[in-house]
């Protein structure tokens, strides 16, 4: 009976305590968390698969949560997770994207983060190449592509080939055709990259990439707008300027608009506008 | 207490008798064995896969009390009505469930030990075999806490086995209710840390965020307990970390107890 | 406190109502209203068809059962309190010991909860597994045993603490006639040296051979109760359809009978 009275206190004790102790708990397993990630990350992708058996799909949302996690708390930490965590990272998804080729988040996630905050073009492409192969049927991983062919590699004549590609998909949006009719119809790349870039804004809702993509968009209209100047300089005087200080001088232009990102415009010789930022901005760290 | 003792030692050994049990020991004695035989092929970690192998055997050990003989030696015992046996005697309810708990993680801890020993012994075959210099850094310090919390995360989950033994007579519903007790505890604290970051692209509903701010205090959360990467890198829990990990689990189990007590109190033996 | 007063009342069943919820739709109302009393001393014979409610009324009384509604007096304590059980011993029905265990593992358990040493202990142990005619298995586990064989080592059990009243349910169920005298002349001895017995039985013979009273139950309640003398004394038709039947069962089934109408 004593034992009775005693144990009354002492449940409520034990009740109230391991309330107060989930956190912390919660806590130092997090301070040790991100060996977990590592540890899945260098399975063989072949085992990972064997052993799933046919939880394929199950473990490759379980593990991309993981993965989401683990980047979220790096964000959280240190604001960006480094070299060694990006590759990790992109072994995560390709283990998951080869449990599950269809699951279109670890793409969507390459895509956002890869290319925005890592730098890392290639191995979103790489990924972004396997999706157009397990998706068959969606205009997105090709339209990406395209952005990335277009928009960090400079190179044009690929992008137009991806969204060529990519207008035909059956989900394909009517100006996803529309800009791939006109990426290979002319060869202006600046209003088509605008028109790329409004159309991506669209979509976008993520307050940073949007960040990204309107300085972007900034810039280009800039460089537009200096293009055509330039030709309204020739028209008038018959001859191109030698600088953009010639369009100041000749009253077109009020003042050299600044660069968004840092650099100098200045006037090519085919008539381009360039700037010695070449449009990319000052790495940090 | 005397009453209690008796009841440990009575469910101690009727577990211990239970073939199961050398299966067990023999099984995991064959993983260890391989993993001294696999951390060859590396050339590198040795000592880190090593204590991945012997580590996760102890484990799956120690996990086999509250899945297989748990279920037995509670379920059945009011199916086959040998809970008569005792509680004929001047034996109240409560003392029969504190014993039968304790028996379990006696159990527990009996396979648990013999095969830490085991894994004890494994690195020393390494040693031997792959020299010693791959073993510089290895923490006894560090293995004893993993196992500690090792047996501590099956404390836990045997007394969730005697709540759910508790409140159904089925020993199969028992089995699938340990079963999901495990793997939500397992993956609660991966949900939660997900939820709690904002990340690209992610959108996750109030009610769901609120919902699993409530549940992360009932569920438990067995993953804090999981020391083996820490071990296997010879990464030492500070003092006041360890005991953080330790007062949730002790209390958490004394939670546990107290509801499985209050449920049996009420539970008809026909 | 002694008292040598033979009609002191042990056990007290007092309008006891138990009905099981075990399914949702069927509730199965094992005791209607059962109202009775043992004397100290006495041996006390429970008989009644199948269903009647036999098993629950001693389940009850051990306190594995609660009753909806009613008083129950186990050796003046309520049978929810685990105090109740240091003077008593209970043989279940199908006694299911632990299997991988032996004989000796059981009366030890009885030994350590009951306050014995280790050594008063090994002398009793030995005493009653002699008493018991299990001396040859006594190292054997209870799986290998023939249910005779458990039915004897859970009385051992039951014995062990020397309990003034002993319970049982179904005490010779499943015994062979060797078995079965074995096990009747343990409680006639038992009975002997002042103990009270309450047992419920198939067994028409050996209830009427061994008890000073037995109650007859049906459908949850206590029908009616009565000697072996006045069975004898009166004449109840000794022959149904032609068979002849002893005594008691003639007056069981009258009982039954009337009380189904």
């Amino acid at each position: 009976m004593k034992i009775r009275n005693l144990s009354y206190p002492v449940i409520i004790l034990a009740a109230f305590l391991t309330v107060f102790f989930t956190n912390p708990a919660y806590n130092v397993r997090g301070k040790y968390l991100e060996e977990t990630i590592s540890h899945l990350g260098n399975l063989p992708t072949e085992l990972l698969q064997s052993v799933s058996l046919e939880f394929k799909g199950v473990i490759a949302d379980f593990l991309l949560m993981k993965t989401i996690s683990f980047m979220g708390m790096k964000i959280v930490e240190q604001e960006n997770p480094d070299k060694e965590e990006w590759q990790r990272i992109n072994q995560m998804l390709i283990r998951i994207t080869d449990l599950d080729g269809r699951f279109r988040d670890p793409y969507v996630l390459a895509e956002m983060s890869f290319v925005w905050q890592a730098g890392m073009i290639d191995e979103a492409n790489i990924l972004l190449e396997k999706a157009v192969k397990n998706r068959p049927d969606d205009y997105t991983p090709l339209y990406f592509l395209g952005f990335n062919h277009f928009y960090f590699l400079n190179d044009a004549e690929k992008a137009a080939v991806y969204l060529r590609q990519a207008a035909l998909k059956p989900n394909a949006p009517d100006y996803v055709k529309g800009l791939a009719a006109r990426f290979s119809l002319y060869s202006k790349q600046t209003a088509l990259g605008i028109l790329f870039l409004e159309n991506l804004l669209q979509d976008t809702q993520d307050k940073n990439i949007r960040m990204y993509l309107e300085k972007r968009l900034t810039a280009l209209e800039i460089i537009d707008s200096l293009e055509k100047t330039v030709i309204a300089f020739r028209e008038s005087f018959q001859q191109m300027p030698t600088s953009l200080d010639d369009l100041v001088r000749s009253g077109l232009l009020e003042n050299i608009p600044a660069d968004p990102y840092g650099g100098t415009f200045f006037l090519m010789d085919n008539g381009r506008i360039y700037t010695t930022s070449k449009l990319v901005a000052p790495l940090k760290k | 207490m005397n009453n209690i003792f008796a009841v440990i030692s009575i469910t101690f050994k009727e577990g211990l008798r239970q073939r199961i049990l050398y299966g067990v020991i023999i099984s995991a004695l064959f993983v260890m064995f391989f993993a001294v035989l696999f951390s060859g092929w590396f050339m590198r970690d040795i000592s880190k896969i090593i204590l991945d192998f012997c580590l996760s055997a102890v484990s799956v050990g120690g996990l086999l009390i509250p899945f297989f003989l748990a279920v037995n030696l509670l379920s059945k015992d009011i199916e086959r009505k040998t809970i008569y046996a005792i509680l004929a005697k001047p034996i109240s309810r409560t003392q029969y469930i504190l014993g039968k708990f304790g028996g379990l993680i006696a159990l527990a801890a009996v396979v648990m030990s013999i095969l830490s020993a085991s894994s004890l012994v494994s690195v020393w075959i390494g040693k031997l075999l792959y020299g010693a210099r791959f073993f510089t850094d290895f923490s006894l310090l560090a293995f004893t806490q993993a196992v500690l919390m090792s047996w501590l995360s099956v404390a836990v989950l045997i007394a969730l086995v005697v709540v759910w033994c508790c409140v159904t007579t089925s020993a199969f519903l028992a089995t699938l209710l340990t079963l999901f007790t495990y793997i939500i505890g397992q993956t609660i604290d991966d949900v939660v840390r997900f939820l709690s970051v904002d990340t690209v692209g992610v959108e996750i509903s109030a009610t769901v965020e609120k919902t699993v701010q409530v549940v992360k205090y009932i569920f438990p959360n067995l993953a804090v307990f999981d020391l083996k990467l820490q071990a296997a890198h010879n990464v030492i829990l500070p003092f006041g970390e360890f005991t953080t990990i330790g007062m949730y689990g002790v209390c958490y189990c004394i939670v546990a107890l107290s509801l499985a007590v209050l449920i049996f109190q009420k539970r008809d033996l026909a | 406190m002694y008292t040598n007063f033979m009609k002191e009342t042990v056990i007290t069943y007092d309008q006891v109502f138990k009905t099981y919820k075990a399914d949702i739709r069927i509730k199965k109302k094992a005791l209607t209203g059962l109202h009775f009393q043992v004397q100290k001393g006495e041996v006390f014979g429970v008989v009644g068809p199948n269903g009647a409610g036999k098993s629950t009324a001693l389940k009850i009384l051990m306190g594995f059962v609660r009753a909806d509604k009613g008083n129950i007096d186990l050796n003046g304590q309520s049978p929810t309190n685990p105090a109740s059980h240091k003077f008593v011993g209970f043989l279940p029905e199908n006694p299911c010991l632990y299997e991988h265990l032996t004989i000796i593992d059981h009366l030890k358990f009885c030994a350590r909860v009951n306050g014995y040493s280790s050594q008063e202990s090994v002398q009793k142990i030995q005493n009653l597994i002699d008493l018991v005619d299990l001396s040859h298995s006594a190292t054997i586990p209870i799986r290998r045993f023939s249910k005779g064989m458990t039915q004897r080592a859970a009385l051992a059990c039951a014995l062990f603490h020397e309990p003034e009243i002993l319970i049982l349910d179904e005490p010779m169920s499943g015994l062979d006639p060797l078995g079965r005298q074995l096990v009747i002349e343990i409680i006639r001895e038992y009975n002997k040296k002042g103990h009270t017995i309450l047992f419920c039985s198939h067994i028409l013979t050996d209830v009427e051979r061994m008890c000073d009273r037995i109650g007859i139950m049906c459908n949850g309640k206590l029908a009616s109760i009565i000697k072996p003398e006045e069975l004898a004394q009166n004449v109840y038709s000794q022959t149904t359809n032609g068979e002849k039947k002893t005594p008691l069962e003639s007056f069981f089934l009258k009982t039954v009978e009337e009380q189904s109408l």
